[in-house]
């Protein structure tokens, strides 16, 4: 077993590659900055920068829990001349900002960096926000509740044949699984000019149920039931979040995957013109477990995977003109999960970031700390204070760490975004500005 | 200011349990034990941070707390952090121990456990008739989601109250499924470990960890799949049928620190008394899959839970 078991349950091994060969600089004065490290250090990176930076009144604190040496991580102290060259950034794949020093805050508005997240903690609040110029692509959005992709309403000539490739007898039955017995009800149904519509899928389905031998409800018969809303569905109607990211298909990129990812895009939006798509997104390729036999499931399951081998073709095909370069993995998860891409707009700037912010959060009847955004924290003599704050610290940092590794994986979806955590109530708010 | 007299009883010494640890003592918390009965995994590194390599094998309650101890933490009232480990099964606790608690922190993956400490405590604070009553703070994690539940025994829902809201806890699939019209990887092992198993192997219980089995298994599920014409490319990998096997919950730091942070901050705000009976929320969940949806509510006491509801 791999010390990383638990983990690539969530991401994979290609989502681990990820995590491993990402550079990420974390800048951070106290608790905030060692509990982000600590978060990123143990799912696996191996490429942290740790700029600290020195307060007026620094104690020390906590930091001696830490042993920063155990994770490998580069300490360096912050440097306004060093880190006011643009080519001290260029190499990190994300810097982490948890540090509020005017002085930082200026150097960067000065200088590019493609992905930002600022972290924030004042007495028992805190803010996070994902911050960059470029929209964040996401084709492995790991979404729970799908919708089976079955294309009933249009399927194509392939599916349509291997539907009619299964048994008619009435013996045979109760063992076609539920795609089947919508289909055939569909046919009928317009083979004896009638609407489609629920009424009549139910009347024609429990018609069905009665020519089974047997008294019992037929769990397949059921489970038709259950779906039949599938034969209504429209497969050319593109869901929003598809149609969110062809929205965004021509702004410009940086970041290796959503470079990539815009030409993958891009190519969908020919795709969907062309008229071998019928204006429907490239099939996934996998159907749901249906109660059936195995024999039967097994005949439509191939139908279903070398349909979608053949959408996947044609639109390598077309992504081939566009770019050469693109991973093949890449291509073919992007058409297995294209009803599910994602696109999440950050915040474009530092500067949005202390302007939007406080109106926004005025607006929601919320009250933040005057220098929570953008000012150092108000170091406290007052250990008793720092203490019961202590939660709210690693809470922060465990959120900035599950961003983190949603924006280098490109997996799940990173917030939208701007976070406000309140651990007096221990409340969360996501807002989108 | 906290009074140094707390101490806190922390049930779990896993990827939880070493948040809470470390918080509870970042916090000042000057009395802190620890109860778990499990040794520690390779599996268990990519999150639980108080252990290494070299600590394989031993007791995690043990090793969590020297590590902590080695820290020298100065906790309320100028007193010494200190933690003390149980190595033993935290559902065999006295009742006389459970009293010298100020509160009670679990971070647990089992249900069972979760519902012994709650009737216990539900009933320490019964039998008192009022006089002692022990917080218990609930954390749970799996993958990108986790809860945190308080739960005040005789006074707020109790976590058998909250029963209802957990999911069903595994899926099983019809017998005739299995034996008979396997179609998934799952329904494969489901059928070799109910029923081939105990055909092969009268005398023998299953043991994932014996090596010998689990080839077995492996080997069996590719021929039985073979045979079915499923797709055996899931069956390839140890790591998905023991999966399947072992029922695994992913889990990963961030989760954790997430969760064990909202555990750990009501314990602050039930010792400098911020907690309202019965007007605080008491449950609130997280999910970080899409964005970060949280969402906290007062869960109402069930008038007849068989664990709370004070007239028998």
């Amino acid at each position: 077993m791999d010390k990383f078991d638990r983990q690539l349950r969530l991401w994979g091994s290609h989502g681990q590659y990820e995590l491993e060969t990402a550079k990420v600089c974390v800048i951070a004065c106290s608790d905030l900055g060692t509990e982000i490290l600590k978060n990123l250090a143990l799912p696996g990176l191996k490429q942290l920068t740790f700029i600290q930076v020195k307060a007026a009144n620094d104690v020390g604190g906590h930091n001696r829990f830490w042993n920063l040496a155990e994770w490998n991580v580069t300490e360096i102290i912050w440097d306004t001349p060093k880190m006011s060259h643009q080519n001290f950034w260029d190499g990190f794949s994300l810097v982490i900002v948890a540090s509020g020093k005017p002085e930082i805050w200026t150097t960067l508005k000065n200088v590019q960096v493609s992905r930002m997240l600022v972290c924030r903690t004042l007495g028992n609040r805190g803010i996070l926000s994902f911050v960059s110029r470029e929209p964040h692509f996401v084709i492995e959005s790991h979404r729970r509740h799908k919708l089976p992709d079955l294309r009933l309403d249009r399927p194509r000539k392939k599916l349509t044949q291997a539907y009619q490739a299964l048994p008619r007898e009435d013996s045979e039955l109760t063992k076609l699984p539920y795609a089947a017995l919508l289909f055939r009800v569909k046919k009928e149904l317009i083979d004896e000019k009638l609407e489609v519509s629920r009424e009549a899928l139910k009347s024609k389905l429990t018609a069905l149920q009665n020519r089974c031998a047997s008294a019992q409800q037929a769990t397949n018969l059921v489970e038709a039931q259950r779906h039949s809303h599938l034969l209504l569905q429209n497969s050319q109607v593109l869901p929003e979040n598809v149609l969110h990211c062809l929205q965004l298909k021509d702004e410009p990129c940086q970041v290796n995957f959503n470079k990539t990812t815009k030409v993958l895009i891009q190519a969908l939006a020919t795709y969907l013109k062309i008229p071998y798509s019928d204006e429907q997104l490239p099939l996934s390729g996998t159907i749901p477990d249906m109660e059936s036999s195995s024999e039967q499931y097994n005949h439509l399951r191939q139908a279903y995977a070398a349909a979608a081998e053949e959408d996947a073709a044609v639109f390598r095909q077309l992504v081939t003109k566009e770019s050469s370069s693109i991973p093949l993995d890449q291509v073919n998860a992007f058409c297995k999960y294209a009803h599910y891409i994602r696109a999440v707009e950050p915040l474009q700037t530092l500067e949005r970031l202390e302007i939007d912010s406080k109106t926004c959060l005025s607006a929601q009847d919320i009250t933040v700390p005057a220098n929570l955004i953008a000012m150092p924290t108000a170091m406290s003599d007052d250990n008793e204070f720092q203490r019961t704050d202590y939660p709210t610290v690693s809470f922060m940092a465990g959120v900035a760490a599950q961003e983190a590794v949603k924006i280098l994986t490109h997996q799940f979806v990173p917030i939208e975004n701007l976070l406000f955590y309140d651990g007096e109530s221990n409340k969360v708010c996501h807002f989108k500005l | 200011m906290g009074d140094p007299e707390v101490s806190v009883l922390v049930l779990g010494a896993g990827g939880l349990g070493c948040e809470i640890l470390k918080n509870l003592a970042l916090q000042g918390i000057p009395t802190i034990h620890v109860v778990d009965m499990d040794t520690i995994e390779l599996t268990n590194l990519n999150r639980q941070f108080l252990f290494q390599e070299r600590d394989i094998g031993k007791s995690k309650a043990i090793v969590a707390a020297s590590r902590i101890n080695e820290k020298q933490l100065i906790g309320l009232g100028g007193r010494l952090v200190r933690v003390v480990p149980h190595f033993q099964d935290l559902t065999l606790l006295e009742d006389a121990f459970l009293q010298h608690f100020t509160m009670v922190v679990c971070g647990l993956d089992s249900i069972e456990a979760r519902r012994a400490i709650n009737s216990q405590l539900v009933r320490l604070t019964l039998d008192s008739n009022f006089e002692k009553c022990i917080p218990l703070i609930d954390g749970g994690s799996d993958g990108l989601k986790g809860h945190c539940k308080v739960i005040i025994p005789g006074f707020t829902a109790c976590f058998e109250c909250s029963l209802g809201t957990l999911p069903v806890e595994t899926e099983s699939y019809p017998l005739c499924t299995v034996a008979n019209n396997p179609r998934l990887p799952e329904h494969v092992i489901e059928y070799l470990l109910t029923v081939q198993w105990i055909e092969e192997h009268a005398d023998e219980t299953f043991d994932h960890t014996n090596s010998e089995h689990l080839q077995w298994l492996m080997d069996r599920s590719l021929e039985r799949a073979t045979l079915f014409k499923i797709d055996t490319c899931k069956l390839l990998s140890q790591r998905f049928v023991l999966g399947v096997v072992k029922n695994i919950v992913p889990s990963v730091a961030s989760t954790n620190a997430i969760v064990a942070a909202q555990c750990c901050s009501e314990v602050s705000r039930l010792l400098y008394n911020k907690y309202e009976v019965g007007k605080s929320d008491n449950f609130s969940v997280y999910n970080g899959e899409d964005g970060f949806f949280a969402y906290s509510f007062l869960h109402q006491r069930l008038p007849d839970c068989l664990v709370c509801r004070e007239t028998p």
